[in-house]
C-alpha cells in the first residue's frame, strides 16, 4: 500500500510514516499543499493523509485541484473539530475525517488498511 | 406824687383879709393858690381849672360852706374839700361829714404849721383819689375794650361754627369716598386673576346707573393684545388682532373708539368712555365703558374712575406679572417633570431643595439618599461633595436597588456666596446599557479567548499529535519492561494530559455559543474536575481541599456552569493575599445539590455584601476584573433555577455556595 502524507507538522508526518512503515507500507511525505499535489501526481498513492491548514495551499484547495482515481482514498486531518469539517468531508469526496490529536495512531493505520482493501 | 407847686389850691372866703394872709403864706411856700370871695366865681374857677384842694369858709353870704362843698362834691368829686370855720357847731360837723364828705376842718385862727400839714395831706388825698379814679377809668376802658373783643370773638366763633357745620357734611362725603376707594384698593390687592378683576370692576361702577359692564383690553409682556369682556355674567378672554387708539387720554364718545369696538364685537357701540390705564413699561391697556350717562353724570363718573385708575393699573400689572411668573415656573416645572430621568437640587448636606417627579413623586425625606435609595447615609460614590468643593461638574456611578445610575453633578450658587452652595444632580439609569455593555464585553472577551484558544489549540494540537503518535509508534517497536519503554509511556501520558487540557479549554471558550446550547444532565463533579486543570495557574500558590459527594447531577448548560465555577475559584484565589486554602465541596440534599467554594482570605465587609452581585461592582484594580464575574454568575445560576449564597467574615474568609436543582429528584418547578 502506497501512503502519501501531506502535513506541515514534521512530527505528525514522522509518526504516521513510522507507523505505516512498521506495518510494511510504502510512505511518501510532503511538507505543504504544493509539494503534496506534485507528489500525489508523481507517485499515484493508494491512500492520502491531508492536513487542512497548511502553508501555500490548504487541504481542501489541494483536493479540488487533484484529479484523482477512484481507487485513491483520502483521509482529512484537522486540529479544528466541528461540523464544518463533516460537511466538507462530503463535498470534497473525502473518505474519512480524523480530528487531531489522534487518540491511537495504530487504530488509524488499521482504518487506512480497511479503506484501501 | 408831683411837687406841691404843681397842685392848684382854691380858697373861698368872704373875708378879704383872710384871703390875703392865706395868699401870703402860700406864695411864701410857692404853692399856687387861687382865691375868691364869691361862690359863683369859685364855681367858674373850679370848672376851668384843675383844682386839687378847695378850702371854703363856712359863713358866707351867698351860701354856707357845707352847702357849697356838698355841691362841689357832686360836681367835682376829685377836689379835696376843707371847711374853714370859726367854731364847730354839732350840726355843721354832722352835715359837713355826711353831706359834703369834707377832708378836714380848719378852725380860725389857724396855726400855720398845722395848716401846711393839712394842705399837704389834702393834696396827697387828692392825688390818691385822682389815681384811684384814673385807675377805675382805665379799668373801665379796658373792660369796655375787652367787651368789644369778646363780642367780636363770639361773632367769629358763630361764623366759624356755621362754616364748620357746612364743611362737615362735605368731609363726611369725602371720607366715605375715600373709604370706598380704600376698600376697592384692598379688594384689588387680593385679586388672583383678571377675570376676578373684571367682576370687581363691574361691581365698582354699578352705582352709576346707565353704565354697562366694562370691556378691558391690554398688552401682555411679550406684546400680544388681549381683550376681556362680559357675556352675561361670564368673563370671556380673547385675542385682539388690531390695536386700539392708545393716545393715553380719557376720551368720551370718541368716534374712533366706537368704530373700534363695533368692529371687534360686530355690534354698534354708541356712547363709550375710554379710560387708558397707566401700566408699567407703558404697556398699552384701556378700559371701555359703554354707557348712557348724562353730561353731568359723565363728569362724576370720570372723577370717580380717575381716582381708581392708578390702583387698578398697579393691580393689573401685579396680576399679569404673577401670571407670567406662574407660567414661567410652570414651564420650568413641566420641563423638569418632562425629563424622565431623576433630577434633584441638593445642598452640601444632601438636603433636597427641589426634585422632579421621577426623583420623588411623594416626598418622604429631607435627604436625597433616603428619598432615592432609602439609605441612611450618602450613596457610595456620590459626586456631590466633589462638585461643591471643586465648583466643577463631576460624574460618577451610584448603585441603587439593583440599578446603576450615572450621577452628573453640576454645581450652582443659589445665594450671593462666592462658592457653589448646591448641585443639580442628574441621574441617568445606565443599568441596561451597562448590562448590555457588560455582556458585550464578556462576549467579546470570551469570543477573543475562544478564537485565541482555538488557534492555540490548533498550533499545540499539531505537535502534540506528533509527540503522542510518535511515542505510540516507538512504544510499539520497544520490548516491554525496558527503561526506554517506561520513559515513552510517560511521554505518551503527558501528551495525553496536554490534549485533555486543550480540549477543556476549547469547551470552555466556546461558551459564547452557549445561548443556543442545550441543557444537558451532567455531573457537577465532572465539571469541577474538567475545570480544575484550567485553574492551576490561579491556584499555584494555594492549597486546595476537594471533597466531592457521589451522585450530584444537575441539568445545566455545561460550559456556563464551568464558567461560574471558574469565576468562583478565581475570586477565591484573588481574595487570599497570602498562601491559603481553597476548599471545594459538592453535596446534595434531597431536591438540591450544592457546590461551594471557600477561601480563608480577607472576607467581604457586611455593607458590601448586597453590592457584590451588581454588575461592575469590583474591588479589584483596573484591568484585573470587570466587576461582571459575580453578576454574570448569578444570572447564569438563576437561569438554571438555582441561587448563589454568600457567607463571609472579615479576616476569616468567604464561602460562595451554588445551589442547583438536583437532576435526580423530580422537583415541582421542573
Amino acid at each position: 500500500m502506497k501512503v502519501l502524507i501531506i502535513d506541515d507538522e514534521a512530527l505528525v508526518r514522522r509518526s504516521l510514516a513510522r507507523a505505516f512503515k512498521s506495518k510494511g507500507h510504502e510512505v511518501v511525505e510532503a511538507v505543504d499543499g504544493e509539494q503534496g499535489l506534485a507528489k500525489w501526481l508523481e507517485v499515484n498513492p493508494d491512500i492520502v493523509f491531508v492536513d487542512v491548514l497548511m502553508p501555500k495551499m490548504t487541504g481542501p484547495q489541494l483536493l479540488k485541484k487533484v484529479n484523482r482515481s477512484h481507487s485513491c482514498r483520502v483521509i482529512l486531518m484537522s486540529a479544528y473539530s466541528g461540523e464544518d469539517h463533516l460537511e466538507t468531508t462530503d463535498s470534497l469526496g473525502v473518505d474519512e475525517f480524523i480530528p487531531k490529536p489522534f487518540q491511537d495512531i495504530f487504530s488509524l493505520v488499521s482504518k487506512a488498511e480497511e479503506l484501501v482493501r | 406824687m408831683k411837687p406841691m407847686s404843681q397842685y392848684k389850691i382854691l380858697w373861698v372866703d368872704d373875708d378879704e383879709k383872710i384871703l390875703s394872709s392865706a395868699e401870703r403864706l402860700f406864695r411864701f411856700k410857692n404853692w399856687p393858690i387861687l382865691t375868691t370871695t364869691s361862690v359863683t366865681q369859685a364855681k367858674e374857677i373850679l370848672a376851668n381849672n384843675e383844682i386839687a384842694v378847695l378850702i371854703s369858709d363856712q359863713r358866707m353870704p351867698e351860701m354856707s360852706g357845707v352847702d357849697f362843698l356838698s355841691l362841689c362834691r357832686e360836681n367835682f368829686p376829685d377836689v379835696t374839700r376843707i371847711l374853714l370855720t370859726g367854731f364847730l357847731e354839732e350840726s355843721v360837723v354832722e352835715d359837713s361829714v355826711n353831706r359834703a364828705k369834707i377832708f378836714r376842718f380848719i378852725t380860725k385862727p389857724w396855726i400855720e404849721a398845722e395848716l401846711e400839714l393839712d394842705i399837704v395831706k389834702a393834696i396827697e388825698y387828692h392825688e390818691e383819689k385822682t389815681h384811684q379814679r384814673r385807675m377805675i377809668k382805665e379799668v373801665a376802658e379796658k373792660n369796655r375794650h375787652l367787651e368789644t373783643l369778646t363780642t367780636d370773638l363770639e361773632n367769629l366763633v358763630a361764623e366759624r361754627t356755621e362754616h364748620i357745620e357746612a364743611s362737615k357734611n362735605q368731609v363726611e362725603v369725602n371720607l366715605s369716598n375715600v373709604r370706598k376707594l380704600v376698600l376697592f384698593i384692598k379688594e384689588l390687592a387680593t385679586l388672583r386673576g383678571l377675570d376676578e378683576l373684571m367682576v370687581l370692576l363691574r361691581k365698582e361702577i354699578k352705582k352709576f346707573h346707565g353704565v354697562q359692564a366694562p370691556v378691558f383690553a391690554y398688552t401682555t409682556h411679550d406684546g400680544r393684545k388681549r381683550i376681556l369682556y362680559f357675556r352675561r355674567s361670564e368673563v370671556i378672554e380673547g385675542k385682539l388682532q388690531e390695536s386700539w387708539d392708545d393716545s393715553g387720554r380719557i376720551r368720551i364718545n370718541s368716534v374712533g373708539d366706537q368704530k373700534y369696538l363695533t368692529q371687534q364685537f360686530s355690534r354698534p357701540f354708541s356712547k363709550v368712555i375710554a379710560i387708558p390705564l397707566q401700566r408699567k413699561e407703558s404697556l398699552p391697556s384701556i378700559l371701555f365703558i359703554e354707557n348712557n350717562l348724562s353730561e353731568k353724570e359723565v363728569s362724576e363718573f370720570i372723577e370717580y374712575i380717575s381716582q381708581r385708575i392708578q390702583p387698578l393699573s398697579i393691580a393689573i400689572d401685579r396680576v399679569l406679572l404673577e401670571y407670567q411668573a406662574t407660567f414661567v415656573s410652570y414651564q420650568w416645572e413641566s420641563t423638569f417633570d418632562g425629563i424622565k430621568n431623576p433630577i434633584a437640587i441638593v445642598d452640601e448636606e444632601y438636603n433636597l431643595l427641589r426634585s422632579n417627579k421621577v426623583f420623588s413623586n411623594h416626598r418622604q425625606a429631607q435627604n436625597c439618599y433616603y428619598q432615592l435609595a432609602k439609605r441612611g447615609e450618602k450613596c457610595l460614590g456620590c459626586p456631590v461633595e466633589k462638585s461643591i468643593e471643586s465648583g466643577q461638574p463631576s460624574v460618577s456611578k451610584i448603585h441603587v436597588e439593583g440599578k446603576i445610575y450615572n450621577v452628573y453633578s453640576y454645581p450652582i450658587r443659589l445665594d450671593d456666596q462666592m462658592n457653589a452652595t448646591h448641585v443639580i444632580n442628574y441621574y441617568r439609569d445606565i443599568t441596561n446599557e451597562r448590562n448590555l455593555y457588560g455582556r458585550v464585553v464578556q462576549n467579546e472577551k470570551l469570543g477573543a479567548i475562544g478564537l485565541l484558544a482555538g488557534n492555540i489549540a490548533h498550533e499545540l494540537n499539531n505537535p502534540l499529535t506528533g509527540i503522542r503518535s510518535l511515542s505510540q509508534v516507538l512504544l510499539s517497536e520497544q520490548p516491554e519492561g525496558e527503561q526506554l519503554t517506561e520513559d515513552l509511556k510517560e511521554v505518551e501520558k503527558a501528551s495525553k494530559r496536554c490534549q485533555d487540557i486543550i480540549e477543556n479549554l476549547l469547551d470552555f471558550s466556546s461558551s459564547d455559543e452557549s445561548e443556543q446550547e442545550e441543557f444537558s444532565q451532567a455531573s457537577i463533579n465532572d465539571i469541577v474536575n474538567n475545570t480544575l486543570p484550567l485553574l492551576k495557574t490561579a491556584m499555584r500558590y494555594h492549597r486546595s481541599e476537594i471533597e466531592l459527594s457521589e451522585g450530584v447531577e444537575v441539568k445545566v448548560k455545561v460550559p456556563l456552569l464551568q464558567q461560574v465555577f471558574f469565576n468562583l475559584v478565581n475570586n477565591a484565589c484573588q481574595a487570599m493575599k497570602e498562601a491559603g486554602t481553597v476548599r471545594i465541596e459538592t453535596t446534595s440534599e434531597k431536591e438540591w445539590v450544592y457546590l461551594s467554594v471557600s477561601d480563608d482570605g480577607v472576607g467581604i465587609p457586611e455593607e458590601m455584601l448586597t453590592n457584590i452581585f451588581e454588575p461592575f461592582f469590583t474591588t479589584k484594580k483596573e484591568g484585573e476584573g470587570t466587576g461582571l464575574g459575580l453578576s454574570m454568575s448569578q444570572s447564569i445560576i438563576e437561569s438554571f433555577g438555582g441561587k448563589i449564597h454568600v457567607h463571609s467574615t472579615v479576616g476569616k474568609g468567604t464561602t460562595f455556595k451554588v445551589q442547583l436543582p438536583n437532576a435526580n429528584e423530580v422537583t415541582p418547578e421542573r
